[in-house]
């Protein structure tokens, strides 16, 4: 339990419908570092983010954020843990009726005694930060997939979490756009100090932004190791994984 | 007969569990003001005017057919009793509740469900905001309030339209309003009111978790919303019964 690990997962398994999508998982993540997390599509990445945040309930396992098994929490701490924890979801998941700067502001106004206007005006400071100017008052709907990725990241760092969970965030972009999302990441950690997972199936992007990549199959992670080290990798599954990209 | 009796007990379970959380918010005092004024506004407006019309044309149906009978047996004045009571015990409740379970109880379903596989009730919990409290609650009460209310201008409506057709068929006006007064006890009011207010709890209830347990897209929203509408329309209707024979037992 020492202070430098922000994440430790511990033996976790998650069965649903019969199926193990998560089985016997152990993985440690550090204050400050971006782990990403490749694998095929369909071995359970989404579900490990869930999990993490404990939007579902796994079958056995423990969860350690900050060194306190979330799974052991009633749903007042856990609601505490989650504030410290953001997350960008695969289809940002914006709530579709509120204006752009209330998607942002939601969670401050949830858990900050602030005002409106305050909260509309931090609400815009981190729009801004993402690189948004002018679209407050717009519904997400009238955004394209790349500008409501940056809302979902703007909302995800309101609370200025310490943690920031990342579901595909360049999945369906155009490359520019793909691009300026992966430098936010990378920004938001530089500046921030948060802790990121980042969960992809599009591994040169993974490269690019992360300190250490685990690679998920058969619900375990099998290796985790820097870019560096997994493209002088020298198991066949993840030479050929790694290669049909 | 497996699967059957598996939902019968996860559907009672989910009501109930969704019922006794949004109570412990309720009594805790966390509830959302806005969101629940706002859906009281939504509701209303859905489905005020289509529960009157429903209300208005059965108070004359009601009237028409006592009428004809009451007339030629010279009983025309209990007319107005006749279709008041009717109006305060059941029909007001009961038509107010229908339209408001197809009007905004497959609104909600639809809503949450469309909230529910666009992740947006994940986003909420991964806030940390209960979606019990920031989007059942403000439902079912403002259900069940809103539904209290409609049921009060439900009567009015409804003997307003018995009072025309039996004025039609030569009842005296006086008689139809003495007769009301007459007969008509608070009780008989007060009751259809407190079935309103359980009909409107079961509405959202029913909606929400329909809506809650939302999965497979598009599909899976429509699914939900027909759900909704056929569960709260039965469960109203045996809630209808159940209640008139603990409140009117046979004498």
């Amino acid at each position: 339990m020492s202070m430098d690990k922000a994440i430790e997962i511990r033996d976790l398994t998650y069965i649903a419908n019969g199926k193990k999508i998560i089985d016997g998982l152990w993985l440690e993540i550090y204050r400050g570092e971006i782990m990403g997390i490749v694998g095929p599509s369909g071995e359970g990445k989404t579900t490990l983010l869930r999990l993490i945040l404990r939007l579902i309930e796994p079958t056995k396992g423990e969860i350690l954020i900050n060194g306190e098994d979330i799974l052991k929490m009633d749903d007042r701490k856990l609601n505490e843990v989650r504030k410290k924890i953001g997350m960008v979801f695969q289809y940002s998941a914006l709530f579709d009726s509120m204006k752009i700067w209330e998607n942002v502001a939601f969670p401050l106004l949830r858990h900050l005694k602030i005002k409106e206007d305050e909260a509309r005006r931090i609400a815009e400071e981190k729009l801004k930060a993402v690189g948004l100017e002018g679209v407050e008052d717009l519904y997400p709907h009238q955004l394209s997939g790349g500008m409501q990725k940056r809302v979902a990241l703007a909302r995800a760092l309101a609370l200025e979490p310490q943690i920031v969970l990342y579901d595909e965030p360049t999945a369906g972009l155009d490359p520019p756009t793909a691009f300026a999302i992966e430098r936010l990441i990378v920004d938001t950690r530089n500046r921030f100090g948060v802790t990121s997972i980042v969960v992809s199936h599009d591994i040169e992007s993974l490269f690019a932004i992360c300190d250490r990549v685990g690679v998920l199959r058969g619900g375990k992670i099998i290796k985790v190791a820097t870019p560096q080290e997994l493209r002088e990798s020298d198991d066949e599954w993840i030479r050929g994984f790694l290669r049909i990209r | 007969m497996q699967t059957y009796t598996v939902s019968f007990f996860r559907f009672w379970a989910d009501i109930w569990l969704l019922f006794s959380t949004a109570c412990s918010y309720f009594f805790k005092g966390e509830i959302e003001r806005k969101e629940t004024l706002k859906q009281m506004y939504v509701i209303g407006v859905q489905s005020l005017p289509i529960a009157l019309l429903t209300v208005a044309f059965s108070g004359m149906v009601s009237a028409l057919y006592t009428a004809t009978a009451s007339v030629e047996l010279g009983l025309s004045y209990y007319i107005g009793a006749g279709v008041a009571i009717a109006m305060a015990r059941e029909v007001a409740p009961v038509l107010s509740g229908v339209v408001v379970a197809a009007r905004a109880g497959s609104a909600m379903a639809a809503e949450i469900g469309s909230m529910k596989v666009t992740e947006q009730i994940d986003a909420l919990r991964a806030i940390g905001v209960s979606p019990v409290q920031y989007l059942v609650l403000p439902r079912v009460v403002a259900s069940a309030l809103v539904l209290v209310f409609m049921t009060v201008y439900a009567n009015l409506v409804g003997d307003l339209g018995g009072y025309i057709v039996a004025i039609n068929y030569g009842v005296p006006s006086a008689s139809y309003t003495s007769s009301i007064i007459r007969y008509l006890k608070p009780y008989d009011f007060f009751m259809g009111m407190v079935k309103a207010f359980f009909f409107g709890l079961i509405i959202a209830l029913v909606g929400c978790r329909e809506g809650l347990r939302t999965e497979g897209g598009a599909e899976g929203v429509g699914r939900a919303t027909t759900s909704s509408v056929v569960l709260s329309i039965i469960l109203i209707f045996a809630t209808d019964f159940l209640l008139a024979r603990i409140m009117f037992p046979p004498q």
